[in-house]
């Protein structure tokens, strides 16, 4: 049987218990797990991190592979998309460990102002297109999921 | 000293003194949309060049009056562009009416940039301390 356990920081992982010798704690993951499944044959368990991995677990050795990366996710969005302006994104692995941006706007490179892999000052392109929504892509080189958002870009929508 | 990136309002002298009626106030923001000469996206704005803001935008003071409701008093725009030696901070300078009521305690006045057409892209507010002069 497969489950989810409160590990002793209260992260939530993935444990097994199948065979009455009790419960074993598969996975050690920052952030948690939010889901997971045992494959037909009970070997191997699959577990969906909150931090938007993928992963393999042999369920006797414990062994994990990683399917795919942590995505990159926005969780909240500050501030309007007017060309030049500054907006605040919160989410998770927005930047790489070395700076490197992960969040298009249009296809554009968005400008960072400050901040960290979880909470980003971001300048709008300048050249912004206003005729259209935008389409703001957030992802990782090596991941098999991007985030895709849409917002209307404004002509102005002055923030104190 | 202002922070080289902050999506708040700071205004200059704020914690130095209130202002007073028909006094320039400079104000710091963001999302005045594009300006009038070529910028890159990241770059600082640099120094001794004018980046003004083409978006045509009116300003208004609403004087809250314990017991007398609310005062609604449009606001003359000296300058709105970008301000040098930052990345994509805005600066605008408006004066006060020398309308207002001086008085002796200091009284909040929340300032709102708008634009009248289309009329949906209203700031959000941000607070003056007027006191008297």
């Amino acid at each position: 049987m497969l489950f989810r356990l409160p590990d002793p920081a209260s992260i939530p992982q993935l444990a097994v218990e199948n065979d009455g010798s009790g419960r074993r704690i598969l996975t050690n993951v920052a952030g948690g797990v939010t889901e997971g499944v045992l494959s037909g044959y009970g070997n191997s368990a699959y577990a969906a991190t909150a931090n938007g991995a993928l992963l393999q677990i042999d369920v006797m050795s414990g062994a994990t592979q990683i399917l795919s990366p942590e995505s990159v996710q926005v969780t909240k969005v500050t501030g309007e998309f007017v060309p030049g302006a500054i907006v605040q994104l919160d989410g998770h692995g927005l930047i790489t460990s070395d700076g490197h941006l992960q969040v298009q706007a249009d296809g554009l490179n968005l400008a960072n102002a400050g901040g960290n892999a979880n909470s980003l000052l971001l300048q709008v392109p300048w050249e912004l297109p206003l005729s259209h929504a935008a389409v703001v892509r957030a992802a990782r080189a090596d991941s098999l999921f991007e985030q895709v958002l849409t917002f209307q870009p404004r002509v102005a929508a002055p923030l104190f | 000293m202002i922070p080289p990136f902050c999506i708040r309002i700071f205004t200059l002298g704020y914690q130095l003194r209130p202002a007073v009626p028909g006094e320039i106030v400079h104000l710091y923001l963001t999302g005045l949309g594009p300006v009038d000469r070529p910028i890159l996206t990241g770059a600082v704005t640099p120094g001794g060049k004018v980046f003004r803001a083409t978006t045509p935008l009116e300003c208004r003071i609403t004087e809250f009056i314990p017991g007398d409701g609310t005062s609604d008093v449009p606001l003359e725009i000296l300058f709105a562009c970008l301000a040098p030696g930052f990345v994509a901070l805005n600066q605008l300078d408006i004066r006060l009416p020398s309308t207002l009521i001086p008085r002796r305690s200091v009284r909040c006045r929340r300032t709102h940039l708008y634009r009248s057409s289309p009329p949906s892209a209203e700031s959000n507010g941000t607070v003056i301390l007027v006191g008297g002069k």
